[in-house]
């Protein structure tokens, strides 16, 4: 069974008495470790998708199974709470909160857990360890540049160990050498067991994905699978221009 | 003009803005016209700094006696330190032209009008010098009136002036005076006692009171030289005159209510600038970008700085037009019953000079300090206005407790334990003339009207009394027990005369012995009758009936014990009563007192028409309930209620609409940061507790730092405070408990819209 599962999925937008088909019957399934791209165009529908995806937003139509669990239809609470269990999410403008420091930013989903203080901070140093940034644990994000507040941002989306991570443009608000960087740890994540859905409008990014699922208009148009060879290369570490 | 574009561009921070600037403006005008007019200002004649009351005081005995006997007066007046003095008395008299009317006078000596450097005539022995107030009202402004002659007490009396309106002294009540003829007999040692005239006097030039009291103090010292039989017992009583500036000792009661007032109201408007500060913040953060633009054309950080100070003047100046329209229309429907000089209380051009100059230049700091603050991060101004609510919430609960002190003061005195049932009892007060009723005509008339009151239907029981419980008049005097040596510590009590079934119509009970009959009259034995707090504090362990008691010049019995009754204050504990009967006593002026079934005043009509019958010429006055009397007796506590509690109303107010506005800004400027957490698995649950638990740690540090300050606020009107300890736990307890849960009220609204943030909107925004 597919860890996503979309069938006939429609969002259906209502500003002034006019329809807005974000969505239009997509169908879409992603495998438990997977590493996916959604691509296209601006006002394609990407970020509407990935907003149902994250639970943030529910579907006017069709079915969204995510990990076995029907969730088209819940209530705002029960999306939250299996939001806050299954998605991890990562912005293209990093969204740490200014007041708290990096170890408090990383353990803030947990905190909606209910878990005790010890065992989240246990979980937070280890995913700060994880991107390589447990030695600023105590700074601020505006303390922090570009790149370190993304990575920041990474631990904290997989903190809670997800069953899926949303990314959203990760390297929209990064240089090249620190998109690169990013993308890096999001491949090592995914080689780690990390299931990953990526939004993003640059071919270069996309092809860091298993596959790459093209959208227009609210509908899936294209998918384009990582050829075997250059999978396999990634997979023994290899990174491919 | 841009200012008024931009501002007009947000109506509810602008509108929110001025109706804070108009309220503080109201508020402050008028309690500053209070304060200015009553304590402030000087009295309205010539030099008044130089003008004093002359007292004597006592220091030993529970009696303050503080007017002065004519040789006292003798004795004073021409001290050197003194350009001039006068004495005067409280007196009334019945105007008996046409329908019979009592008039409420003042008999002078002369030179009274030349003390207060008033222009007036002098006046001789059957002349008259009426208010403007009763010209108008009992004589229709006549102008041929003055010269001519009006009957006073039936006799011919000729109009020597009519005062202009602005004078009011020694009161507003004042509606007409009268001569006041001492001579040489009346200023014989023997007279001394006799202490019933008010003194004032000029003090020279170049004379401060000090120098004046030192001089008083020297003749006071010849004073004992003159009446050695009196030296011990003036010494005993620890005897002193004291002066006191004129205007002081007129508004020295009311000074504390009008403190606690201006305090109350410049912590109120500490509390509008707290909240115009906070909206200012809110504003000028909102439209950083606009001064970003600016600064980038070329403004300079002066110019930025007038830009926002510039608006908070314009709203300021708006709001002042405002509040002093509101205040001006306001005052003349408040009720100054109690205050002394309240008719010279008013919205004049100085108050509103002095308000408009106060808020203006609060405004401009507020300005001026907002634009400064601005130039830092929006987290620092967010900083800034949770203080600012802060200290908003704190004003507002020191305030709260200071006001439900107060009102349990109020509640308390309302239910204190009188010693008599106030409750359907018509009072009146007739004062008969010397001139026309002897003393067996005084006692006939008023057996007489007792017996009528008593027929009538609905009454319960009549009698009268000299000096009614809580009515202006109270008179003290000092006494002496047969063969018992009193030194150091003289008895003395409140005096009462009155006619018999006194203690049976205010319903105070007999405890032993007998209350007076008829029989106790002229040529009887001498008798009196104490209450229970005589008895306990002057005959402990003893049964005071047939002991004996020296009053004047006369012995007399003690026939009875009756309960005690409070008569001049009700936060003070029962004083000592000393009751006599009227038939042997000499009193022209008695208050009437009628138990009846139901409604006393529906026999006020039938009282007239009675007393009309046994004298058409004879007016009867201050026809009111013995309820209105207790009404009047707690005016200054109710007042002292209702302000420092109308001001915690605005308080609470002003501060949760602080503390909401604050909590919508923060929602609105956070809005990407719940949008966030909603994201990473914060329910709607998680999102208002998040926003109700920011509003209760402001609120939370502001209930205890108000707390702390209750404490300081209560500790200092202990003096007003009655039957509540300035510490009680339980108002602390639950004015804090109450305030917590007003801020949940005000956060919710917040709280509820930042659960319905849409996160996916909310991370887009930039």
């Amino acid at each position: 069974m597919p860890l996503i599962h979309l069938e006939g999925l429609t969002k259906v937008f209502y500003t002034d008495e006019i329809e807005t088909h974000a969505l239009d019957g997509v169908h879409l399934d992603i495998e438990q470790g997977e590493y996916v791209a959604i691509a296209g165009p601006s006002g394609c529908g990407k970020s509407t998708l990935l907003s149902i995806l994250g639970l943030l937003h529910a579907p006017t139509g069709g079915q969204y199974t995510l990990n076995g669990t029907p969730v088209a239809q819940l209530t705002t609470a029960e999306r939250a709470h299996i939001r806050n269990r299954e998605v991890g999410f990562i912005f293209q403008s990093f969204n740490l909160i200014g007041d708290l420091t990096v170890e408090e930013n990383v353990e803030l989903p947990l905190t909606y857990r209910k878990m005790p203080a010890p065992e989240r901070r246990k979980r937070g140093v280890e995913a700060l360890e994880r991107v390589g940034m447990s030695h600023r644990m105590k700074h601020y994000p505006g303390q922090l540049s570009g790149g370190q507040q993304q990575r920041v941002a990474v631990a904290r989306a997989i903190v809670g160990s997800p069953s899926i991570v949303l990314a959203d443009e990760p390297t929209g608000n990064l240089d090249s050498r620190n998109g690169e960087s990013v993308m890096t740890l999001m491949r090592e994540l995914n080689r780690e067991g990390a299931t990953i859905c990526m939004v993003t409008h640059d071919p270069r990014y996309a092809k860091h994905a298993d596959r790459t699922v093209h959208l227009f208009d609210g509908r899936i148009v294209e998918e384009e699978r990582m050829p075997v060879e250059e999978h396999e290369l990634r997979e023994s570490g290899f990174h491919v221009q | 003009m841009p200012a008024l574009r931009s501002l007009s561009r947000v109506p509810l921070v602008s509108s929110a803005v001025t109706l804070t600037f108009a309220v503080a403006t109201a508020i402050l005008a008028i309690v500053f016209a209070l304060v200015w007019h009553i304590l402030v200002r000087q009295l309205p004649y010539p030099d008044a700094e130089r003008l004093v009351f002359v007292w004597n005081r006592y220091g030993a005995t529970e009696t303050h006696s503080s007017t002065l006997s004519p040789p006292d007066f003798n004795d004073y007046r021409h001290a050197r330190s003194f350009a001039n003095a006068a004495a005067y008395t409280p007196a009334s008299v019945n105007l008996t032209q046409g329908e019979p009317r009592r008039l409420s006078a003042t008999q002078i000596t002369p030179g009274f009008f030349d003390v207060l450097g008033v222009a007036a005539p002098r006046l001789d022995e059957h002349s008259i010098i009426l208010s403007d107030a009763t010209w108008r009202t009992h004589f229709g402004a006549r102008r041929d009136l003055v010269g001519n002659t009006i009957l006073i007490d039936g006799v011919a009396t000729r109009v020597a002036a009519v005062m202009p309106a602005s004078f009011a002294f020694p009161d507003p009540n004042t509606e007409a005076w009268l001569p006041l003829v001492l001579t040489q007999e009346d200023f014989a040692d023997a007279n001394r006692g006799n202490e019933n005239l008010v003194m004032i006097a000029r003090m020279r030039e170049g004379v401060t009171v000090a120098q004046a009291q030192a001089e008083i103090d020297v003749i006071n010292r010849s004073v004992f030289h003159r009446v050695p039989d009196r030296v011990d017992f003036l010494k005993e009583v620890k005897w002193h005159v004291a002066l006191f500036p004129l205007r002081d000792d007129l508004v020295q009661r009311a000074r504390p209510a009008l403190l606690l007032l201006l305090g109350a109201a410049l912590l109120v408007a500490l509390l509008a600038a707290a909240n115009v500060t906070s909206l200012f913040l809110a504003r000028t953060v909102a439209r950083q970008k606009e001064l970003s633009v600016r600064s980038a054309l070329g403004a300079s950080v002066w110019h930025l700085l007038r830009v926002v100070a510039f608006e908070a003047l314009l709203l300021a100046s708006v709001g002042i037009v405002v509040g002093l329209f509101v205040a001006r229309v306001t005052l003349p429907q408040i009720t100054l019953q109690g205050l002394p000089r309240a008719h010279e209380v008013r919205i004049d051009a100085a108050i509103m000079i002095g308000t408009a100059a106060f808020v203006l230049i609060a405004a401009a700091i507020i300005g001026f300090g907002v634009a400064l603050w601005s130039r830092r991060a929006a987290s620092s101004a967010t900083r800034l206005r949770a203080i600012l609510v802060g200290a908003q919430v704190a004003i507002a609960v020191t305030l709260i407790v200071s006001g439900a002190m107060l009102f349990q003061t109020y509640r308390r005195l309302r239910g204190v334990e009188l010693g008599f049932d106030p409750r359907n009892v018509l009072t009146f007060a007739v004062e008969l003339p010397r001139s026309k009723y002897k003393m067996p005509q005084r006692q006939a008339f008023f057996s007489e009207l007792q017996a009528r009151l008593k027929t009538l239907p609905g009454v319960v029981d009549a009698s009268a009394v000299s000096d009614l419980p809580f009515s202006p008049n109270d008179w003290t005097a000092t006494f002496n027990i047969e063969g018992v040596d009193h030194r150091g510590k003289v008895p003395s009590a409140h005096v009462r005369v009155v006619l018999p079934d006194y203690a049976r119509t205010m319903r105070i009970p007999v405890l032993r012995g007998r209350f007076f009959t008829t029989a106790d009259r002229e040529g009887a034995l001498r008798v009196c009758l104490i209450d229970d707090e005589a008895a306990r504090r002057y005959w402990p362990g003893q049964d005071p009936v047939g002991k004996r008691v020296q009053w004047g010049e006369t012995m007399r019995e003690v026939v009875g014990v009756v309960g005690s009754v409070r008569t001049t204050s009700l936060a003070d504990d029962a004083e000592p009563h000393l009751y006599l009967p009227l038939l042997q006593r000499h009193e022209w002026m008695l208050y009437g007192v009628v138990r009846v079934e139901g409604d006393a005043q529906r026999i006020a009509n039938d009282v007239r028409t009675i007393i009309r019958s046994l004298d058409p010429a004879q007016p009867v006055f201050a026809v009111q309930s013995m309820d209105a009397y207790l009404d009047d007796a707690i005016t200054q506590p109710r007042l002292r209620a209702v302000v420092v509690a109308g001001s915690a109303i605005v308080a609470i107010l002003l501060a949760l609409t602080g503390l909401y506005a604050l909590l919508a800004y923060v929602v609105t400027t956070r809005t990407r940061e719940v949008g966030l957490r909603i994201a990473l698995g914060a329910t709607p649950a998680h999102v208002m507790s998040f926003v109700v638990r920011w509003a209760l740690r402001i609120t939370a540090i502001g209930i205890v730092v108000g707390l702390a300050g209750a404490l300081v606020m209560t500790r200092s009107m202990r003096a007003l405070l009655f039957g509540i300890d300035p510490l009680d736990p339980a108002t602390y307890v639950l004015v804090a408990f109450a305030f917590a849960l007003v801020a949940i009220a005000a956060a919710a609204l917040p709280a509820l819209r930042a659960a319905r943030i849409d996160p996916a909107v909310a991370l887009r925004q930039e």
